[in-house]
């Protein structure tokens, strides 16, 4: 890039400069840069982007700063106190009360709920996807059928599954009935001990189908004469999924793992349905409680403090993914 | 949600009130006619027919169906045609607190709209609300002793009145007629013993898996607690009490009727609220609102004869309580014009509007003395829930009531589920309210 520019900048000094063309060169912007047309077309999109989302992201960003009113808006800066009346007690406190205790401290249990979810579902909806695509990814009878199976809870809006899903898992629901025989029937989404693993079910049942569809993309994009190269080594079926699928799917894998991670983190409207939280709190996640503090108790600044908290977890894992992304790209 | 305007025509109808107030107008002539209508503040008593001409006024509220669109709305017009203002009545579909706190905030907010009891407070507090009493001291067609005195209470912070009751719903106790004679329960039972034994008999009979339903926010709770004469919050709010003896016994009681599994919960019974398991004939009996029969009349209309409402049983050292829930119109500072805003109010609130407005059905009338309108002698379940008006205590616990009850619901829940014992969840409820919220 640099010795392009460089030599962009001589071709327009040689050529003559009128006045535009020597202002855009003293800003440093070079032909490829000015590129007006290209701008006009973002323009629309960045307006709407700025007011809409920029905007109030830096706005809330603010707001965690500040005790806010919604009525009388007035805000008054409060510097950190937020942040420390959302983080204390420490988990660690009274040996770990706050997660074990949502009284101690709900945002640390909500957090705890949250981590749970994310462990329990990211692997299964990712892996669990990869081997739904693998195998429809082979010469399989009414193939298209399956994958439209496994895709149709994606389409479900997550209200409508969460609804389903507690008819289905209701004490007296449909999966009690078969379960009854084997002595298994339990209130599995009325018990705080089961509601949040029932709705880590959900979540992978949801999850399943969208990662499929991505893993199936991706190994189309598998260039057929490496797997043919890999049969005439002698691999065996291991070794070419371990030696050519696995990574030819970096980037689709990256993608997949990131999405699913951030995902998981912002749950909230299957647990807001399933059960609005409870029982006692067991599906209270990072951002119902959010907005539990902001819209229904009115402290937006506290909830806006939990926001960035949840961001900065967030921006963490999808920048370690990153790195670690980078640290593992192959090239043939 | 249809928005059709109903074309109505009013020309030709003369109701008592008009020839009343015709009356009154043409006494107060001379005066009206000093008037000058456009003043940007009208003093409410001096406002007649027509002297509103000209004036925008805005209503908003929320329309839980198109009946009840379409009435508020025909309540509207005719308030234009009397006054000659015009008014905009558009009601926010969804999510209507959060809509009307920014709405506020921007100053957007229509002249008069509705705010519920459960979160009046979180509004009065902030200063944003019109004082209502200076008006309603000098309506002549309104006075808030013709109000349930609870209700009054409800909408008066520090002192000062900032809204005005636009309806209220009981708790009262729906039971199935039928189902409950043949478990050999005659009368639908009385005190809490009672109850359990009634709840006893219908689980015997077994035509119900679940005697009774109740939701998993524990708001049944609340009922019993007053009965015992418990409180969540003390007399000036400053402390949580709800973990006093009567309110460990009065959720000591609900408790056990789970355990004994005479109540069923809805992920017991897979029956979303109590509407639907009374209507689906799936439970006998429900502690319930007032507005499960409207629900059960439209939705339920082959069960709906054997439905019965009672008041609830009471403790054997109790008294006679139940809960309110309740919605006032309130008018913001925003509003350009407070005394047409409250005008507007006062219309339809008074007697007649009441009337007109109670008779959908949905809810009861705000009204006290309204027990001996035909309409509830016709329809004697609400007539009922209407009397406990007299001893309801409306749900509402202060500016900071959305978290207590978010910190008061999961506890109950907690206790119910059997996660803590009634006691160290009322404890821990009190604790945690006292030491972060109040």
């Amino acid at each position: 890039m640099a010795y392009e520019s460089e030599a962009d900048e001589r071709t327009t000094t040689e050529s003559g400069t009128s006045g535009l063309a020597g202002a855009k060169r003293r800003l440093g912007i070079t032909e490829d840069q000015s590129n007006l047309a290209g701008l006009l077309f973002v323009a629309p999109n960045v307006a709407v982007f700025s007011v809409f989302l920029l905007g109030p992201v830096l706005y809330a960003f603010y707001l965690a700063f500040t005790e806010y009113s919604m009525l009388t808006h007035e805000s008054t800066w409060v510097g950190l106190d937020n942040f420390w009346t959302v983080l204390t007690p420490w988990p660690w406190e009274n040996g770990f009360e706050p997660l074990r205790d949502p009284g101690a401290n709900t945002w640390w249990f909500s957090l705890r709920n949250t981590a749970i979810y994310a462990i329990g579902t990211v692997p299964l909806q990712i892996y669990g996807g990869l081997a739904i695509a693998l195998m429809l990814d082979k010469r399989v009878r009414a193939k298209s059928a399956y994958r439209a199976a496994y895709f149709m809870p994606v389409m479900l809006s997550g209200a409508a599954s969460a609804v389903i899903w507690r008819w289905l898992l209701a004490d007296n629901g449909i999966i009690n009935e078969f379960l009854s025989p084997l002595g298994l029937a339990h209130n599995w989404a009325g018990d705080p001990n089961t509601a949040l693993g029932a709705i880590m079910l959900l979540a992978i049942w949801g999850g399943i189908g969208f990662n499929m569809i991505l893993f199936l993309a991706g190994l189309q994009n598998v260039p057929q004469e490496l797997y043919e190269a890999s049969r005439i080594d002698g691999a065996s079926a291991w070794q070419r999924f371990r030696h050519v699928t696995w990574p030819n799917l970096g980037n689709t894998n990256f993608f997949v793992i990131v999405m699913a991670i951030i995902g998981a983190f912002q749950v909230f409207g299957i647990a807001l349905v399933f059960e609005e939280g409870g029982p006692y709190y067991a599906t209270t996640t990072a951002v119902l409680r959010i907005y539990q503090r902001a819209f229904e108790e009115n402290y937006f600044g506290e909830g806006a403090a939990m926001a960035m908290i949840l961001f900065a977890i967030i921006f963490a894992f999808s920048y370690w993914q990153y790195r670690y992304r980078k640290s593992e790209e192959v090239d043939y | 949600m249809s928005r059709n305007r109903i074309s109505h025509d009013n020309s030709g109808r003369i109701t008592r009130r008009r020839v009343v107030q015709s009356a009154a107008a043409a006494g107060a002539l001379g005066l009206a006619g000093c008037l000058g209508g456009d003043d940007d503040e009208t003093d409410p008593d001096e406002i007649d027919e027509g002297d509103l001409e000209g004036t925008e006024l805005s209503l908003t509220g929320w329309a839980t169906d198109d009946t009840e669109y379409e009435l508020l709305q025909e309540q509207v017009e005719q308030f234009e045609e009397e006054y000659g203002a015009d008014v905009d009545y558009e009601p926010i579909p969804s999510e209507y607190e959060r809509q009307v706190q920014t709405q506020i905030g921007a100053g957007e907010i229509a002249d008069a709209f509705y705010l519920d009891a459960s979160y009046y407070a979180s509004f009065a507090s902030e200063g944003v609300l019109v004082d209502l009493e200076q008006y309603i001291e000098e309506d002549d067609d309104l006075d808030v002793d013709d109000f349930f005195d609870p209700l009054i209470e409800a909408f008066t912070y520090d002192g000062t009145l900032y809204g005005v009751p636009k309806d209220f719903s009981t708790l009262g106790l729906f039971y199935n007629e039928p189902m409950l004679e043949n478990a050999g329960v005659d009368e639908p039972p009385e005190t809490w013993d009672e109850l359990r034994e009634s709840l006893e008999a219908v689980q015997e009979e077994g035509e119900v898996d679940y005697p009774m339903f109740a939701s998993d926010d524990g708001r049944m709770f609340f009922p019993l607690l007053f009965q015992k004469g418990g409180q969540v919050l003390s007399e000036d709010g400053d402390e949580c009490v709800v973990a006093s003896e009567e309110g460990v016994e009065a959720l000591e009681f609900v408790v056990e009727l789970l355990e004994d599994d005479l109540i069923g919960r809805p992920s017991e019974t897979g029956y979303e609220w109590h509407g639907e398991a009374l209507g689906s004939e799936g439970v006998a009996m429900a502690v319930e609102g007032t507005w499960a029969i409207a629900s059960l009349e439209s939705e339920f209309s082959d069960v709906d004869d054997d439905v019965d409402v009672a008041h609830l049983p009471i403790p054997e050292d109790g008294e006679q309580a139940t809960a309110a829930y309740t919605v006032c119109y309130s008018s913001s500072e925003h509003t350009e014009d407070p005394g047409a805003a409250y005008t507007l109010i006062s219309e339809l609130t008074d007697s007649e509007g009441m009337q007109a407005w109670a008779e959908q059905g949905l809810a009861l009338s705000a009204h006290e003395d309204h027990d001996d309108l035909e309409y509830y002698e016709d329809h004697p379940r609400r007539q009922t829930m209407l009397e406990a008006g007299d001893w309801a205590e409306v749900m509402n616990f202060g500016p900071e009531s959305g978290e207590i009850m978010n910190v008061l619901t999961p506890e109950l829940e907690g206790a119910i589920t059997g996660q803590n014992d009634p006691q160290t969840a009322l404890e821990r409820a009190q604790e945690q309210i006292n030491d972060d919220v109040l």
